[in-house]
């Protein structure tokens, strides 16, 4: 046990096994009707969610950096902003609470992958030391979380309208799920802004160049731009309900590609990371 | 004439289709290799490649899609579009703020009750009593929301204009100097970019190089790379600054970077089978790892072969700030290597027709001088569209009416203008409030 990375992964495969119980509880609950389940089910997730909280701090602790630089820490602190936010939204509003049925086991998925790849502490290179790319990072992070949200609620708006499953029904009417992974999508494309502004002040902090049209950025701002064409047709053009829903999963679809594969399948300044 | 072309700027085809095109040309500066991103043997490799789209490259510029004539004009009616709309969105937000409001539409119910309980009901839920006329009361809870666009189309236009003057007037350069070597103004950089608008760019004063200190995590990782510059001016005076990644320095209005580049320098003589001799300055990008290379391709005009070289940062491997550095150097002719040598400090071998030896090793490293103005202006541009998305989706206003009939009755009237089943909480507490009569 003197070996730190096993203290570290043996927490993370705590919270996954937290993670899991919880599902199967809510899964559990939502389903079969069973309120107290359900109930039982966020204590069971928040505990899941001091442990992973515990196992980033620790990480955070023995790399000497922020969870943002190899594969496994950025897996495991996306999942749980994605999960801490959702708490916090269904604690708003409440009415969202059925789509934790994709959530919980979104975090879980999140973070089990990650603990399936190399979990070696890699050190900060002098470039990212900047409180910019704390908050650059963060705003990503926060802005995937509540594009999770939104994705679930306009796979919810599909299902509800494509087929008959009884449990699905039970929750809210289409116009409200419509209506809130538009407004969720609203939350991502702000926070998305944000993560641009705060990168691009970074940027120009440490090379002199605000934006430099490398691979990620580039992916970056499609991907912005992709989420500003679905708020404006919604907006403007009066898009709602099933076709906005699909436009919403293609934006979802480009902003994993930007988030994920374009790190790992070309080289640039963003790639000190996720490789 | 004026109307039907201002028409057309506000169309909201004509934004989407602008933003379509926009991105249409974002996505073809991706797929296609830049030039101010790609080396000029890249670019080679990658014209020999593809031999089909060359001449669409050469008529549409698609490996300079950015600095394009016809990317420009597109840029620039969108931002016209955009300065025209914002002016209407000006207008359009002044009259939801200030105007009376339309109390048609939303959900209302009717009331009889004092008329300040009502009101008093209504501020409670955080409505303000804004305008109205003589038979309406009007409260708007977060008027400022009406100005959420009109401060995103106006960041937006003051980002792009803040952009367009930083992209015509910018003045940057790159250098790679040697430990001791001296810059002197007017001299070729390494890479240089300019704006349209300016000239030249001249450093006021000779710059040299002093020392270069890189140091490195246990992982071999980079920790952090100084550097020492002295600036003289003609009359031989020096100022010495130090440099490092994220550690400007402002000197006289120049803004200057520590480059991520840096690593050995090899001096290296090729001599000829005739006994000419060619000195060469092999700067390589310092290796990632002790036991991994770091690489460099180069074309001399003295040498009619192209140059591969590689080192390792140790010879034996096991430092990464050793003074035993191994250069391998090898030189390819049309594709066939003709020669191979590996050489520490000192040694001299074989190198196809030549002999070469290296005479020397020292550090190199980069640094970029920037000049430009208008970077503010991005930032502030980026703010403004923030809090403009913000007000839009997180503050949208909602408004009550109280309009009295002549029976003495009140009639109350409550809609939002974006996600209205988010808000009905605050019509229902108002309605509650007064005996949760029916609303119709």
């Amino acid at each position: 046990m003197n070996n730190p990375l096993i203290i570290d992964t043996g927490l993370h495969w705590a919270a996954v096994i937290v993670y899991m119980i919880a599902t199967v509880v809510n899964t559990y609950g939502l389903i079969f009707k069973r309120e107290k389940a359900e109930r039982a089910s966020y204590f069971i997730i928040i505990a899941g969610l001091l442990i992973h909280g515990i196992a980033l701090i620790y990480r955070w602790n023995i790399a000497g950096h922020g969870p943002y630089m190899v594969k496994y820490e950025i897996l495991s602190s996306d999942a749980w902003v994605a999960l801490f936010l959702f708490l916090v939204f269904s604690r708003i509003y409440p009415k969202i609470r059925p789509a934790s049925i994709f959530m919980f086991p979104s975090t879980f998925l999140l973070l089990a992958t990650g603990l399936f790849l190399n979990p070696e502490v890699r050190k900060l290179p002098p470039s990212l030391k900047s409180i910019w790319l704390v908050l650059h990072v963060t705003s990503y992070k926060i802005a995937l979380g509540t594009i999770l949200i939104a994705l679930t609620l306009s796979v919810f708006y599909i299902l509800k309208k494509r087929t008959r499953i009884e449990w699905l029904q039970r929750f809210l009417d289409m116009d409200t799920v419509d209506i809130y992974a538009y407004r969720f999508a609203g939350f991502g494309f702000t926070f998305w802004a944000i993560a641009t502004l705060t990168g691009s002040v970074w940027a120009y902090q440490s090379w002199g160049r605000f934006w430099g049209w490398d691979p990620i950025e580039t992916w970056s701002l499609i991907t912005w731009i992709f989420f500003g064409i679905y708020l404006h047709l919604r907006r403007f053009f009066g898009w709602k309900g099933e076709k906005a829903a699909y436009l919403f999963i293609l934006c979802f679809l480009l902003s994993l590609v930007s988030l994920f594969f374009i790190p790992l399948i070309q080289t640039s300044i963003h790639s000190e990371y996720f490789r | 004439m004026i109307r039907a072309i201002k028409r057309f700027f506000l169309s909201r085809k004509t934004i989407l289709a602008l933003i379509l095109l926009i991105l249409g040309a974002i996505v073809l500066a991706y797929i296609f290799p830049q030039r101010f991103s790609t080396s000029s043997l890249e670019m080679e490799k990658w014209q020999e490649a593809n031999p089909v789209w060359v001449p669409w490259v050469d008529l549409l510029g698609l490996d300079h899609v950015y600095s394009t004539t016809w990317f420009d004009v597109l840029l620039f009616i969108f931002l016209l579009s955009l300065i025209i709309s914002t002016f209407e969105q000006i207008k359009i937000s002044i009259k939801k703020t200030f105007g009376h409001g339309v109390t048609s539409g939303g959900k209302n119910f009717k009331v009889i009750a004092l008329e300040e309980k009502i009101v008093s009901a209504i501020k409670k839920q955080g409505y303000f009593q804004i305008a109205g006329n003589h038979a309406t009361l009007r409260f708007i809870k977060y008027p400022w929301g009406y100005w959420g666009s009109v401060l995103l189309h106006f960041g937006i236009v003051f980002a792009i204009a803040s952009s367009l003057v930083v992209a015509l007037t910018q003045k940057r350069g790159l250098l790679q100097l040697v430990e001791g070597e001296l810059y002197v103004p007017g001299t070729a950089w390494v890479t240089e970019e300019r704006g349209l608008f300016t000239g030249r760019f001249i450093l006021p004063e000779a710059v040299s190089l002093d020392n270069i200190i890189p140091e490195f995590w246990e992982t071999d990782d980079l920790k952090n790379l100084t550097t020492t510059l002295s600036f003289s001016d003609p009359q031989g005076r020096f100022k010495r600054y130090t440099l490092a990644i994220n550690q400007t320095i402002n000197y006289r209005g120049i803004r200057v970077y520590q480059s991520q580049g840096f690593g050995d320098a090899f001096f290296v003589k090729l001599t000829d089978k005739e006994g000419r001799n060619t000195g060469l300055i092999l700067r390589i990008q310092n290796p990632a790892k002790r036991d991994v290379a770091g690489y460099a391709n180069l074309k001399s005009y003295e040498i009619p072969y192209l140059i591969k070289t590689k080192y390792f940062a140790d010879a034996d491997r096991k430092s990464m700030l050793s003074t035993n550095p191994l250069l391998v150097i090898r030189l390819v002719d049309k594709g066939r290597v003709i020669g191979e040598v590996s050489l520490k400090n000192g040694e001299s071998g074989q190198l196809g027709p030549y002999t070469a030896t290296v005479t020397g090793i020292s550090k190199w490293a980069g640094m970029i001088f920037v000049d430009i103005t208008g970077m503010p202006g991005i930032f502030l541009g980026f703010f403004i569209i923030i809090i403009g998305g913000g007000l839009t989706y997180f503050m949208p206003p909602r408004e009550f009416y109280i309009r009295k009939e002549d029976s003495g009755l009140f009639i109350i009237t409550w809609k939002a203008t974006r996600f209205e089943s988010f808000y009905e909480e605050e019509y229902e507490k108002v309605s509650s409030a007064f005996g949760g009569l029916k609303p119709q």
